[in-house]
């Protein structure tokens, strides 16, 4: 476990070492075309969907009609401007203000309490560590009943804020396993030695451990922001008309509008946008971020 | 465990004024110095605890109640016993519909996803820096897609009238020129949602598992191959074994996420409410409580889709971490 632990922070250091790590020499013609069916196989299945999509949201919506696409058709904009018609800025925003803010507030809290289960760790860790895992357990759907419940008696329903708590509640757990998985790997004689120099608590957490572990904060916000802007089940049934976000908009639009295909394809474009380009443009960190969570 | 020694021995040598002295651990620190890790952590165990041990607690009494649209006016639920568990626990609707759509459905979606998650894994091992980047970066557009957006491009390949996939078996002759709803049937709107989910879930497998192979000594791999082993036994015989705490991390929460899968069963057609031939322990408790108002019952099938979670849990983390394995 030790082994399991330390290695993937050297390997990950060049891409050319982990070539060398791999079980060298499994180039069999077997095996190769094994992987190569598999390669093929995971890029149809998984990537053409994507692609289809994206290019339908680009065609009128009689090109559209036609499945699976048409590469030859003429592309336009068409789909796109009437989903922006369509009104889909508040929930946007709305999306926007509950990702953000919820993942601020979970850095904020999360970040000390992965100090204090890692670097200077209170007696009983494991079992706080056990506990914010089990939560996990929990299924979403007997949470929402008794928060829609207490919502709707104390008039808190449709509130954005409701869906902030909810939120941070919810990536909590996930941020503290996954910070703390990179604060054990921060040097005690960094810290010994802002102690030696005087540094507070807070100070030490702001000046000398933060910077350290950037990637890890990085990382685990993106994941952070990526689960509250996907989230449904809650936003859909604690939200009406004023703090709707953007995939209850989505499915009501879908439901209104499903037969104009390249009309919803852009509009599902739009609405994935974000985690999309925040997946896409952090992917190393985002690598580093879900194995560390998960192999320690 | 990686963990303990680290951290316990970072406790050890931060002590001043003379760090590397275990006697330290003896001496009684200030009560300030003692709590201080515990005010840090109290603000993360407040909310959790408010924020789920309150519902836990709430619709455990709340599935003792009936609790309907005159109740909740009202705000007095009526207590009826066991009567809710009764009408759950009693028709064959649970037994033969509910919980088979729940549990098979799981075992196909994790086994799927580990498999592919594997596969991938390997791959990724085997190929350029150039391929693995792009291979990685697909999975995690697979990943970080909404799983709205992602159950209506499946819907839209399955489409009985004008989808992909009736095109091509026409085309190929397998499919009658009339045609075949594929959401009405139990079994094959269960395999699309299992490839929905699959193609949501395989990206943090195959990644985690990446990261796992890479700390497996190469050596091991050169010895086994001096001694005669094939690539599929080295599989077994090394990278498993050497595997086994990953494995067992990505297998239980693979199985957590699969057993609450909602929006993939919920947004296919007929998932909402109209087909109840399709739904799972979650949609089903959200229908009855959000759709039906009848909170009394959906809040006693939310208590036993967390029992199921737990005894499966409980279950795994006995067969899986024979040895203190977890970190």
């Amino acid at each position: 476990m030790t082994v399991t632990a330390k290695q993937p922070a050297r390997a990950r250091q060049g891409s050319t070492g982990l070539r060398q790590e791999g079980p060298p020499g499994l180039g069999g013609r077997r095996s190769r075309a094994f992987f190569g069916i598999i390669a093929w196989i995971v890029g149809i299945l998984f990537v053409l969907p994507i692609l289809w999509m994206l290019l339908t949201s680009f065609h009128s919506e009689e090109n559209a009609a036609t499945n699976p696409p048409s590469i030859a058709a003429p592309l336009t904009l068409q789909g796109y401007r009437e989903f922006f018609s369509s009104g889909p800025w508040p929930p946007l925003l709305n999306s926007l203000t509950a990702s953000v803010i919820s993942t601020i507030i979970v850095l904020l809290l999360a970040f000390p309490a992965a100090y204090a289960l890692s670097i200077r760790p209170v007696k009983r860790w494991s079992d706080v560590m056990f506990f914010f895992l089990s939560t996990k357990m929990l299924p979403m759907v007997a949470a929402l009943l008794p928060i829609y419940l207490f919502a709707q008696s104390v008039s808190f329903l449709d509130n954005i804020w409701l869906l902030i708590i909810v939120y941070t509640t919810m990536n909590l757990p996930i941020a503290v396993w996954m910070l703390r998985s990179f604060l054990i790997e921060v040097p005690i004689e960094m810290l010994e030695a802002a102690q030696i120099d005087g540094a507070g608590l807070a100070r030490t957490l702001r000046s000398v451990v933060a910077p350290v572990i950037t990637p890890g904060l990085a990382a685990a916000a993106l994941i952070c922001f990526i689960f509250s802007w996907n989230e449904l089940l809650f936003a859909r049934v604690l939200t009406g008309t004023r703090a709707e976000t953007a995939p209850v908009f989505l499915t009501g639009f879908v439901t209104s509008q499903g037969l104009f295909l390249a009309k919803v394809c852009a509009a599902s474009i739009v609405v994935s946008l974000p985690v999309l380009a925040a997946g896409f443009g952090a992917q190393d960190k985002l690598v580093q971020g879900l194995s560390l969570g998960a192999v320690k | 465990m990686a963990g303990t020694t680290v951290s316990g021995g970072s406790r050890a040598t931060l002590e001043p004024p003379e760090p590397r002295d275990p006697s330290l651990h003896s001496r009684p620190r200030p009560l300030r110095v003692r709590l201080r890790p515990w005010l840090l952590l109290a603000a993360p165990l407040v909310v959790i605890g408010a924020l789920l041990i309150y519902p836990i607690v709430r619709v455990a009494y709340l599935s003792f109640h009936r609790y309907g649209l005159k109740e909740v006016i009202s705000g007095h639920p009526v207590f009826t016993g066991l009567d809710n568990y009764r009408e759950v626990l009693g028709g064959s609707y649970l037994w033969k519909t509910v919980l088979p759509n729940t549990v098979v459905f799981a075992a196909f979606a994790v086994v799927g996803t580990i498999v592919l998650g594997t596969l991938v894994a390997l791959l990724l091992q085997r190929v350029g820096p150039a391929v693995r980047a792009a291979i990685i970066a697909s999975a995690l557009l697979a990943w970080a897609l909404p799983a709205v957006t992602g159950t209506y491009v499946w819907v839209w390949i399955f489409d009985p009238d004008s989808g992909v996939v009736r095109k091509m078996l026409q085309g190929v002759g397998l499919l009658g020129p009339e045609g075949f709803n594929w959401f009405t049937e139990r079994l094959s709107f269960y395999a699309i949602a299992t490839l929905n989910v699959i193609h949501h879930g395989y990206p943090f497998i195959a990644i985690t598992i990446f990261a796992g192979l890479t700390t497996v000594p190469a050596e091991l791999h050169e010895a086994a191959k001096i001694d005669g082993a094939n690539a599929w036994q080295r599989f077994w015989q090394i990278t498993v074994p050497m595997m086994r705490p990953v494995f067992a991390v990505v297998t239980i929460l693979s199985t957590i996420w699969d057993f609450k899968v909602f929006a993939q069963v919920y947004l296919m057609p007929g998932g909402s409410g109209s087909n109840p031939d399709v739904f799972n322990l979650g949609v089903w408790s959200y229908v009855e409580s959000i759709n039906r108002n009848q909170y009394g019952l959906g809040a006693s099938i939310a208590v036993l889709l967390t029992l199921v979670l737990l005894v499966i849990t409980v279950v795994y983390l006995r067969a899986l971490f024979r040895e203190d394995e977890i970190s």
